[in-house]
């Protein structure tokens, strides 16, 4: 035990032992058993019950908890919430090349986060929906889009 | 209470059944690619390029006038740089937007339908295969009285299950099942390998595993290794259809490669691939955060640099790394789907190696 080589203490290191033919016994506290060949006895002497315990103290636990929580919060949120951000300009008093007084409209779109796609698909329907209301407000020229899509 | 056996050899009986099942929808995936009806598709692929052709045609026109303008406190950018052609993307194939996926106008059932037979038959034996796998799982559980997945070779089966589960949503709610005879294909091999290799009967659980915290951190490993299984199968088959595109570019393969032609596009794959780990990351973060407060409540401190531990965080970093690389620019696509790859890797890495091999508190894979 003493030599420095570290041992478990719930295995039994054999090499080096000699394995001896003895009629295995059930001995209680206080009995012996005769080894063969007079080698001596082996007596159980008794035990002692014990315990392994481990204490810690950590007072960052709750706090690493909590935040554990809140990145997980933050996280579900971030995936959930799609920021984009679409402008809709009117501008009057322009000259056609019809020589005729008009409004004109710009529609632009801004996407912060399309990671899964789908922006451009959403902001041409929009456009569409805004042609068609000026198309059955009065028969004027369509309006113009301008789709400015940046990357997340 | 003692362990079941009868019904563990039922379990069993059921995961023979779904393997076989699973092999057969295999083979229709693959016949729908040999026999199927390839017509269809580029019948949808031409109309979609002229819708696609006409959005461009008025968004175009109206840029060109409106363009110059810009718009206040938005940085300038050339006009609809969001449609100009996405380097690597197939010639032939449709370009960016959600309307890529034209087909969702068309109900499930009906669009089922409407890809033929194979598809057919492959969609309903990979769910008869998935309710055969079910329950064998189900089974395995009643027969144990505990969750199925308590070693490596329950944790295998639980996460292909999930994995089948989740592709089949997937598949009928993205109209993707020409991707199916990888997925299923990498399922069959995988539950094979696990039947194989480290079949472990129906027994029960070390002490240290008896907790309810097995439910709770173990039924969300499982999940999100089934879930990040599919999206790993995804990254090759985009690897391999980037590859080919890129050949195609250079001129080293000739286009219209029959399989890859009928697979959808590769934006799809690609933001197919970003929704399932969307969808598996934050179960992995919650399984990780799972697993900590188990260890504080078995081990006595939350966090303890553990090897598995170690590696969860690792497969943690490098997925979080995949959605950050998806939204920086240069490191989109081909890159980022290696880092994914990797994140998958480690988190193999981590179920084969280092809870087989490396002495650690988390050593119950129960394989020898």
């Amino acid at each position: 035990v003493n030599t420095g080589v570290s041992q478990s203490v719930y295995q039994l290191d054999t090499s080096g032992m000699q394995r001896l033919t003895a009629n295995p016994q059930v001995l209680l506290p206080g009995q012996s058993l005769k080894l063969p060949g007079d080698r001596g006895t082996i007596t159980f002497t008794g035990y002692v019950p014990w315990v392994s315990l481990a204490i810690t103290h950590d007072p960052g636990q709750l706090p690493a908890l909590i935040c554990g929580i809140a990145a997980l919060g933050g996280l579900l949120i971030s995936f959930m919430i799609r920021r984009r951000r679409v402008f809709v300009r009117a501008t009057g008093g322009i000259r056609d090349r019809a020589g005729e007084h008009g409004t004109t409209v710009q529609v632009g779109g801004l996407a912060r986060t399309d990671a899964s796609g789908g922006f451009e698909a959403e902001f041409a329907a929009l456009a569409a929906e805004l042609r068609s209301a000026h198309e059955q407000a009065g028969p004027h020229q369509p309006p113009a889009a301008h789709h400015q899509h940046e990357g997340e | 209470m003692p362990v079941n056996v009868a019904l563990g050899h039922v379990s069993n009986a059921f995961l023979i059944a779904a393997l076989v099942i699973y092999s057969l929808s295999v083979i229709a995936f693959a016949g729908d690619f040999a026999f199927g009806r390839p017509r269809r598709a580029a019948v949808a692929r031409g109309q979609q390029a002229q819708d696609r052709a006409a959005a461009l045609a008025t968004v175009g026109a109206a840029g060109s006038t409106a363009g110059a303008s810009g718009l206040p406190g938005a940085p300038e950018v050339p006009p609809v740089p969001g449609a100009a052609p996405v380097p690597g993307a197939p010639a032939d194939g449709p370009v960016g937007g959600a309307d890529s996926m034209p087909e969702l106008a068309v109900p499930a059932l009906r669009a089922i339908r409407e890809a033929g037979r194979w598809v057919l038959a492959a969609l309903a034996l990979s769910s008869a295969g998935v309710l055969a796998h079910t329950a064998a799982v189900i089974t395995r559980g009643l027969a144990v009285h505990r969750a199925p997945w308590g070693n490596m070779y329950e944790f295998v089966t639980a996460l292909t299950c999930v994995a089948a589960i989740f592709f089949l949503f997937a598949m009928i709610r993205y109209r993707a099942w020409t991707l199916g005879v990888f997925v299923m294909g990498a399922v069959v091999v995988t539950l094979g390998l696990a039947e194989t290799l480290i079949y472990t009967a129906a027994g029960e659980l070390v002490p240290a595993l008896q907790s309810y915290w097995l439910d709770i951190h173990v039924t969300a490993m499982t999940l999100a290794t089934g879930i990040f299984f599919v999206a790993a199968v995804l990254g090759f088959v985009y690897l391999w259809v980037d590859r080919y595109a890129k050949r195609v570019t250079a001129g080293r393969a000739v286009p219209g490669n029959g399989i890859i032609r009928r697979l959808p596009s590769i934006e799809q794959i690609d933001r197919l691939t970003y929704r399932t780990i969307v969808f598996g990351f934050p179960v992995w973060t919650f399984g990780v955060i799972a697993g900590a407060i188990w260890a504080d409540q078995a081990w006595g401190r939350y966090w303890g640099w553990d090897p598995v531990e170690t590696w969860a965080f690792i497969t943690w970093v490098l997925y979080a790394a995949f959605l950050h690389a998806r939204a920086t620019a240069g490191w989109r696509g081909r890159r980022a789907h290696y880092i994914q790859l990797l994140g998958f890797t480690s988190l193999i890495f981590n179920i084969l190696v280092v809870q087989v091999f490396i002495a650690g508190l988390h050593s119950y894979a129960g394989v020898s």
